[in-house]
């Protein structure tokens, strides 16, 4: 396929920042792993039409951002795409000592206040942004910001 | 709350990183997708807003001749047009609205009337026992290029459209589609499930599972009108696919769509929306259209929550519209999208469950999650 170069070429540029992307929403890389999957694979469907646009990230982040992330908590559905590849193991989780208390804090926050604070805190997006990538209001962005930082500044505060 | 702190940099060095995975696993698998869209449009493309599901229909072995052969077919929930039949010659049968303006029947390719074919190409399959052919055809504007096949008791379509960009060029479709061996071979030495790649079923015969699946459900004889029926929610690697075979006399069929894509929460609904297909019925219709766009309850226990007229979805025929309008309702403590048009020869109405879209809660939601969802052959 023709645009099988450039997708390559964006997909080994970006695949670990996507990837941190979706394990900082869903807290398993496992899970991650299945979501960056999905989102890649829309991305290769949608390809001529996304890179024309020059949206490539944003288009996977969106999709990773808007998959029902704690109802996938339940049995997570995998694609297993390996019929001319050969299974890789399965990712080594990372080391308990790598995810700290504020990451676990983040993980406990209710499902959209954590896609806020992610989208807004730490990929920097503004509120307006964020709003559009989730497909909720201003307001709304604002209100989970709020409660999603106070929640996380609790865990921090000991530190300090 | 305290704003010196640096969020993003707390943020990001609060956790490590994963592993990477090499480029080209993504790469297949967005070659299996494409594949699988291309099939998928078959009947349909993106134009329609519509519930896709897979639907076969094979000839029995050492059947009759007279079996409609269709690998694929894509509907709507609610066209006013009969379901056609598998008892009937396919020639007989109307062509479905956006279907491509080529089928096989029994008799060989039929090409729709008024249909221009701007380049055809026999026998791209040159080393193969089976007939094929490729064509550039259009039809009411809507241009297709099409890669059949058929012979040896089967049969197989995959199609695309230029205007999607998948191919630079028919010769590079073409090429692709070659490449792939065709529709009608197992590609390869291991027995080849047809329906949903998990199941076979010949007649007098239990279905046959792929190894490794299981039945995690099983209705007998869902649709009277068929000789046999049997719907079966099939657990793979982790992924149920609901399934639903059919044989009449002439052959079997079947319909199916995985679990998690499908806009029916339940097993059942899924299987009472197949059923209403293949007898002729409309469907689960929570709403009606009014022709001033407003939608109000088709049911007692419907309650409309909100609802926005003229929605831009294009992709789902939005713009071709007479009428159009989406909403919000809840029904036996479940929230569903409803996606209603009226064009001027059928109304197509989307059901999709709030559960099953992507954590939906608004119709912008939703809207969002149709628009992404088109880029994989729409709701289903």
């Amino acid at each position: 396929m023709r645009h099988d170069g450039d997708f390559s070429e964006f997909v080994a540029a970006r695949q670990t920042h996507l990837r941190r992307i979706a394990y900082a929403l869903c807290g398993d890389w496992h899970k991650a792993d299945d979501l960056l999957q999905t989102a890649l694979t829309k991305l290769y469907v949608a390809w001529p039409r996304i890179r024309q646009q020059g949206g490539e990230e944003a288009y996977c982040r969106q999709i990773m951002v808007r998959a029902n992330i704690d109802e996938s908590r339940r049995p997570w559905r995998r694609e297993r795409p390996t019929d001319d590849l050969p299974d890789r193991g399965a990712p080594e989780p990372t080391a308990v000592e790598e995810r700290s208390a504020l990451f676990d804090a983040l993980q406990g926050l209710p499902e959209q206040q954590r896609k806020v604070v992610v989208l807004r805190h730490w990929l920097g997006l503004s509120v307006r942004e964020t709003a559009t990538e989730l497909g909720i209001n201003e307001g709304t962005v604002k209100s989970h910001s709020s409660r999603g930082l106070a929640a996380l500044e609790a865990v921090l505060a000991p530190q300090r | 709350m305290s704003t010196d702190i640096d969020w993003q940099h707390e943020l990001d060095s609060s956790f490590g990183t994963g592993d990477d995975v090499e480029v080209a696993r993504y790469v297949a698998a967005g070659h299996r997708a494409v594949r699988r869209r291309r099939i998928a449009a078959v009947g349909a493309g993106l134009g329609a807003a519509a519930v896709i599901a897979g639907i076969a229909w094979t000839t029995a072995p050492g059947g009759a001749s007279r079996t409609s052969d269709l690998p694929v077919a894509t509907r709507s929930p609610s066209e006013s047009h009969r379901t056609p039949s598998a008892d009937e010659p396919l020639r007989d049968q109307p062509w479905r609205a956006g279907e491509p303006p080529a089928r096989v029947t029994p008799n060989g390719l039929e090409i729709r009337d008024g249909a221009v074919v701007h380049e055809r190409r026999d026998d791209v399959y040159p080393g193969k026992t089976t007939e094929s052919a490729a064509l550039d055809i259009s039809r009411d504007g809507e241009r297709h290029w099409l890669v059949v096949e058929w012979g040896d008791g089967n049969s197989g379509m995959s199609s695309t459209r230029p205007e999607d960009g998948l191919f630079e060029s028919f010769d590079a479709f073409i090429r692709a589609e070659v490449a792939h061996g065709g529709m009608t071979t197992p590609s390869g030495d291991e027995p080849q499930y047809m329906f949903a790649d998990l199941v076979n079923w010949s007649s007098g015969s239990e279905p046959e599972l792929r190894p490794g699946a299981t039945v995690v459900r099983a209705v007998q004889d869902p649709v009277e009108t068929k000789k046999d029926s049997i719907a079966l929610a099939v657990r793979h690697e982790g992924e149920v696919t609901w399934v639903l075979l059919m044989r009449n006399r002439n052959g079997y069929g079947a319909s199916w769509e995985k679990a998690a894509e499908s806009g029916w929460p339940t097993f059942d609904l899924w299987v009472s929306d197949q059923v209403a297909l293949q007898t002729g019925g409309t469907g689960l219709r929570l709403v009606e259209l009014d022709v001033d766009g407003t939608l109000s309850p088709a049911l007692p226990d419907v309650e409309v929550l909100d609802q926005r007229a003229d929605p831009d979805l294009p992709a789902y025929g939005t713009d071709g519209a007479t009428t159009s309008a989406v909403a919000l309702v809840d029904w036996r403590d479940e929230r569903w999208f409803v996606l209603a048009l009226v064009h001027p020869d059928q109304d197509v109405v989307t059901t999709f469950a709030a559960s099953k879209a992507d954590g939906a809660e608004t119709i912008d939601g939703f809207l969002a999650f149709a628009a992404a969802r088109a880029d994989e052959g729409g709701l289903r």
